[in-house]
């Protein structure tokens, strides 16, 4: 009880940024919690923290639930052209968390997994293209893709 | 320079934030229950939730049945010799499990010996709080065997895990 009650939070924050979708969210948390219950006299290793391996658990379940739930999803296509990289860095600072986490749930399926894995859950570029089977270069071509949208959402609230 | 990442790092708490569904503790122990994989987390809570129920309804039944079962088990012997042979086998576990104390420094086992402790502590109290008020008879008796039962089977459980992660490291 204890243990599910401290880090039920942290793992539904992970799930819910990459579904967006409150009982999906919660279904992937608690598979997650099933899973780490099971696995962790048996894998988990002391080369991080317990949390950091905790959360990859939630993101790889999260992401799972996404391709079995929308497994037409249009995730990254590697045809896409490179992405210039304008700065749009800077038009983020005077927006508040709450816009930028609504602005986020308001994203496509792909460029949602993109920024979570990479802004929040610590993923490089080759760990996220690792992870969704695509080249690395089409990561950050969408991540650069999936910042603007963001701006674009927040500019257009 | 990533001023969305920074700002993110900045604020992770807040973006962390997020209110969990109403009811989702309980779903996750139907879900537990459904499974018939009942792990060590919740297996404390939910078995004195059920020892509740059905010491609630052996009340309500009791009654109307006659007055020798509800003789409350301050001194009712059946329970003293359950409980001392439940307890010699606890504090077997516990033995054992003191030669996990060295490797408390991996955060897995600590984590392990935090749960652990935390079994224990709901055992002592089941056994100051919930065992007095029980009824001096099979359902008391039951009740008892339950949560002894279920309490073992968790730190055999934790047991086996700290025993896999400490081969794994070595």
């Amino acid at each position: 009880m204890a243990f599910y009650d401290d880090y039920a939070k942290m793992l539904y924050a992970t799930c819910f940024r990459i579904l967006g979708n409150r009982e999906e969210a919660e279904e992937a948390m608690q598979d997650s919690f099933l899973k780490i219950f099971e696995s962790i006299g048996t894998q988990y290793v002391e080369n991080g923290t317990l949390e950091a391996w905790m959360r990859r658990i939630a993101s790889h379940t999260a992401i799972d639930y996404l391709r079995r739930s929308k497994p037409e999803w249009d995730f990254l296509s590697e045809d896409l052209p490179d992405e210039p990289e304008a700065d749009v860095d800077e038009t983020f600072l005077d927006r508040s968390v709450d816009e930028i986490k609504a602005a986020m749930n308001r994203l496509a399926e792909g460029y949602r997994v993109v920024l979570s894995l990479y802004l929040f859950e610590g993923y490089d570029m080759e760990e996220i293209a690792s992870i969704l089977k695509i080249r690395p270069a089409s990561v950050r071509s969408q991540y650069l893709r999936a910042k603007r949208k963001l701006l674009e959402i927040i500019s257009n609230k | 320079m990533d001023e969305l990442r920074n700002f993110i790092q900045d604020n992770r708490d807040a973006f962390d934030d997020y209110e969990l569904p109403a009811g989702h503790a309980g779903r996750f122990e139907r879900k537990l229950m459904r499974r018939g994989k009942r792990r060590p987390i919740y297996l404390v809570a939910s078995l004195l939730t059920a020892a509740c129920v059905a010491l609630f309804i052996f009340l309500v039944q009791g009654k109307m049945e006659e007055q020798e079962h509800l003789i409350i088990a301050e001194n009712c012997n059946e329970h003293t010799e359950l409980m001392f042979y439940y307890q010699m086998k606890v504090n077997g576990l516990k033995n054992e499990m003191e030669r996990f104390s060295k490797y408390s420094e991996l955060s897995g086992i600590k984590q392990l010996m935090i749960e652990s402790e935390k079994l224990l502590a709901e055992n002592e109290k089941f056994e100051q709080e919930t065992v007095p008020t029980l009824p001096c008879s099979d359902i008391g008796t039951r009740i008892i065997s339950m949560h002894y039962s279920q309490n073992i089977k968790d730190l055999t459980f934790m047991m086996r895990q700290m025993d896999e992660m400490v081969k794994r490291n070595n």
